[in-house]
């Protein structure tokens, strides 16, 4: 039993990371209808830097943080003026292209100014202390991990849905012709689009450092990750997003956990990689809108 | 006049047999050939690819999976590491009938996705084939293995004690022969029927199928198509350099590929070999670079460079080419359609 | 040779067509007309297989055709043009007549490689470049489709409807964007066109050219058929007119 909690508080805490970076894909795709491949880089980026200043040049926990925000936003924000905007009324392919090209060139970059060995991480407040919940052990960090996020999407959620901006965005995601004629300033909310995407990953590369490291290739892997979650979850929607991201984080947790003690086939913890990826593509064909929706085609 | 002369087919053949023919004569050294038949097997992966994403219009970011499933089949088969160990001349046809089997299988379910989440699902599919790689039985894990036996032209005896080929040159002949005749392949297929249902299945699924094309079928064609040459350039691989890692088939080499074909990739299926050339030439002009700075006293490592310049260039060669940013980009675009949705 | 039987579509909670039943003869040439958003697009997409009827069958030739594939039905020889022209930009005029013989041609991905198929290639070149030379567009052949004028370019989108010698073309607002003497031009060449022995539906806003070429008419008003008939009879009709002119 305590098991069974171990693996669910694990899943949870990484699941709400999961979460994070999949609501960064939604984001950018409802208003853009493209896929960011550079989503994962956002993570990387919040990470590595964060821990160049923490740890490296030892600067205050706080005034990191921010910088670290401020220069993903503007990662972010080149991102989208550089290679999305020039090719707005393209074909969906090269808008693939051009994102896949600029998170090999963010994960270049980095390769070079950042270092090389993987799994570095910086010293969070929170890093040792340990609590017992029925058995199943919980640290600091993960309690923050999940408190921070809740936060992040109750912002969100009222951003989304109760600012002007914010309801300027969800009408842009639905119906861009529309919104130009409403006189909505649809270049800005495709740039804030990035920016929140930015920082969504930002965040999450902050706080799941302490706890797992961080390297200069890991933008892929995590961007694997939320993108599964976002499908899992439903791209086109906000709120089911962040259910996929949980799904997936305990998924994954109790096929790593129970999976140890089987020794062969699927379950072993090295095919982890791979049921998740069979999952992945069995929703993109049979249920691309994630699990909660009854439709079968695609948005 | 002289345009005339420079455009008949017969001058082209010839020229292109001359150029293949000549460059082993100016590039001796082993070092070079090394290079030459790199890229001769990565011309061969871009080639394939070249007729699913520029003709057919599809996007695959797992193809490296494909080279590598083949690359490890004949391997494993051959290098003696398995209870069972066949020639080589047995091991290279199943390897490549096995591979080009899978990519058959899986195109049917995974081109059902079009657009991003055709490229996701691909890129899943790298993803599993390299978790295969790594946890293969006997495939040694993540180092991978050594001993695989060398493709030689006509037998290592013959070749090389007798006509005194080395392996350089050999590795050449059989590479380069090779894609001759895939390249020929290419072209034969573009200026075909199957060729033309490829390029409307491009622009407009619905209009092809309103003209009959089956385009379901077509896909899948095109796809196991791409697995084939990918397969080909697999089993070059392993034979060539006695050995295969995990490594050498990731998704980092899925989207270098990918790179390949859309730095080069234009409405000529030359271009495919110029992009995959340049970037190949990249790494070791890198590297060259390096050694000089080392000698001139300055030691800094340029490798790291590799994957910045790589999305450097790609990027620039994306927006600014000097043929204009439309330049480059129609002539790969020309096979593309226009964003028009019914 | 169609006929529709108590069709019924929908999207979700929008009844596209209601309960449509009617029949195009052969070699005539049928209209389909009313107001935007009246569901006659909905019509061809349900006809060729692009959509699925909801209940109701489509018979062609007395054949049930409504789950079929569209690219069986193009077998069966039926083809389309689309309102929002769907040419493949990315080839020559002369490629996509000969994408329009597709069926005709019996080359296989086989003899391509091997480049056995060069008689069969030659051949449907030829028959494409034949084709062209009827409707005197031969001089475009080889060039680019995209850099062609939007009128040449719906022509050449019918053309390579008519390539493969179908039973039925179906043609979506042929004349929209054309100028008054491009269509009267299109009219004298739809006639042409079933006088090769190809019947025709058409679906149609510019109403000259429909009354003056079309055999029958069947008008719909929000997804149902609410009058059927010739030219004068469907002139005269209050029905019709009322949902033309509104009240």
């Amino acid at each position: 039993m305590s098991d069974f909690l171990q693996y669910c508080l694990t899943g949870i805490s990484v699941g709400m990371i999961y979460a994070l970076i999949a609501s960064g894909f939604s984001l950018i795709y409802r208003v853009t209808n493209v896929i960011n491949f550079a989503q994962g880089e956002f993570i990387m980026l919040g990470g590595m830097l964060m821990i160049l200043f923490n740890h490296f040049l030892k600067w205050n926990i706080f005034l990191s943080v921010i910088l670290v925000l401020i220069i993903v936003v503007l990662v972010a924000f080149l991102l989208e003026e550089l290679t999305l905007k020039p090719f707005k009324n393209d074909d969906v392919l090269i808008k693939i292209i051009f994102t896949i090209g600029a998170s090999i060139l963010i994960r270049g970059i980095s390769m070079v100014v950042f270092w090389k060995e993987p799994g570095l991480r910086y010293e969070s407040f929170f890093t040792d202390q340990n609590f017992k919940i029925l058995g199943a052990s919980i640290t600091l960090q993960d309690i923050f991990i999940i408190s921070v996020s809740i936060i992040i999407f109750v912002l969100l959620f009222i951003f989304m849905e109760k600012t002007i901006t914010g309801k300027a965005m969800r009408a842009t995601a639905i119906n861009l012709k529309a919104s130009k004629i409403i006189g909505i300033n649809v270049n800005l909310t495709l740039k804030l689009s990035f920016i929140l995407s930015g920082l969504l990953g930002a965040i999450a590369g902050i706080i799941i450092t302490p706890k797992l490291g961080m390297s200069y290739d890991s933008g892929i892997f995590w961007g694997i990750k939320g993108f599964t979650a976002a499908i899992l979850g439903g791209l086109d929607s906000g709120v089911s997003v962040i259910f996929g991201g949980l799904l997936l984080g305990l998924l994954e947790a109790f096929i790593t956990g129970y999976g140890a003690n089987i020794s062969f086939g699927l379950f072993k913890s090295e095919y982890r990689d791979v049921v998740i990826c069979a999952i992945l593509i069995i929703f993109l064909i049979l249920k691309p809108n994630g699990i909660l929706s009854k439709r079968s085609d695609r948005v | 006049m002289i345009k005339k002369i420079l455009n008949n087919k017969i001058i082209k053949i010839i020229s292109l047999l001359l150029l293949v023919a000549i460059l082993p004569l100016i590039f001796k050294s082993s070092m070079n050939l090394r290079i030459l038949i790199e890229i001769g097997i990565f011309s061969i992966i871009v080639l394939g690819l070249n007729l699913l994403m520029g003709l057919a219009g599809q996007i695959s970011l797992g193809h490296a999976g494909f080279f590598g499933l083949s690359a490890y089949i004949t391997a494993l088969l051959s290098a003696g590491r398995l209870p069972i160990n066949l020639p080589i001349y047995i091991s290279i046809p199943i390897a490549i009938i096995l591979t080009t089997f899978t990519a058959y299988l899986i195109a049917f379910p995974i081109l059902k996705l079009k657009g991003h989440y055709l490229a996701m699902g691909t890129l899943s599919i790298g993803i599993i084939l390299y978790t295969l790689f790594v946890n293969f039985p006997h495939g040694g894990g993540f180092d991978g293995f050594s001993g695989v036996p060398r493709l030689w032209l006509f037998g290592e005896y013959f070749t090389n004690k007798i006509l005194g080929i080395n392996k350089y040159i050999n590795g050449y002949i059989i590479v380069y022969g090779i894609l001759l005749i895939l390249f020929w392949f290419s072209k034969n297929i573009v200026n075909s029927k199957t060729g033309r249902a490829f390029k409307a299945i491009h622009t407009s699924e619905i209009a092809a199928s309103s003209l009959g094309i089956d385009v379901t079928k077509y896909k899948v064609i095109v796809f196991t198509i791409s697995g084939f040459y990918a397969a080909i350039a697999g089993v070059l691989f392993s034979h060539f350099y006695c050995g295969v890692t995990p490594n050498d088939f990731g998704i980092l080499k899925s989207i270098t590929i990918v790179t390949m074909v859309v730095i080069g990739g234009s409405s000529s299926i030359s271009g495919a070999v110029l992009g995959t050339s340049f970037l190949i030439l990249i790494t070791y002009i890198l590297e060259y670079f390096q050694d000089f700075l080392h000698r001139v006293g300055i030691s800094i490592s340029l490798m790291d460079f590799n994957i910045f310049v790589y999305g450097f260039i790609f990027l620039i060669v994306l927006l600014f080419l000097p043929q204009g940013l439309i330049g480059l980009k129609n002539r790969f675009f020309k096979w593309s359609k226009r964003d028009d949705k019914i | 040779m169609i006929k529709f039987n108590g069709v019924n579509k929908s999207f979700g909670g929008l009844k596209a067509i209601k309960n449509l039943s009617f029949e195009a003869k052969p070699n005539q040439i049928t209209a389909i007309i009313g107001p935007n958003g009246a569901g006659k697009t909905t019509v061809f997409n349900l006809l060729t297989g692009v959509l699925k009827t909801d209940t109701g069958s489509i018979n062609f030739y007395n054949k049930e055709i409504s789950k079929q594939k569209t690219f069986n039905i193009a077998k069966l020889g039926i083809t389309r043009t689309f309102q929002n022209l769907q040419i493949f930009s990315n080839m020559t005029v002369l490629e996509n007549i000969m994408v329009g013989m597709h069926l005709e041609c019996r080359s296989n991905i086989f003899q391509s490689l091997f480049l056995i198929d060069s008689y069969e290639e030659k051949r449907v070149r030829k028959k494409s470049s034949e084709l062209l030379e009827i409707l005197n567009l031969e001089k475009y052949a080889h060039t680019n489709c995209s850099d062609l004028p939007f009128g040449i370019q719906r022509q050449i989108e019918i053309i390579r409807g008519i390539a493969s010698k179908p039973k039925l073309i179906l043609l979506d607002e042929p004349a929209a964007g054309l100028n008054p003497t491009e269509t009267e031009e299109l009219g004298d060449k739809i006639k042409k066109i079933l006088s090769l022995g190809i019947s025709i539906i058409l679906i149609e806003h510019d109403m000259n050219l429909v009354m003056r070429i079309s055999d029958n008419i069947i008008v719909l008003n929000f997804g149902e058929k609410i009058a059927e008939g010739t030219p004068e009879q469907i002139q005269k009709n209050p029905e019709v007119i009322k949902a033309y002119l509104g009240e």
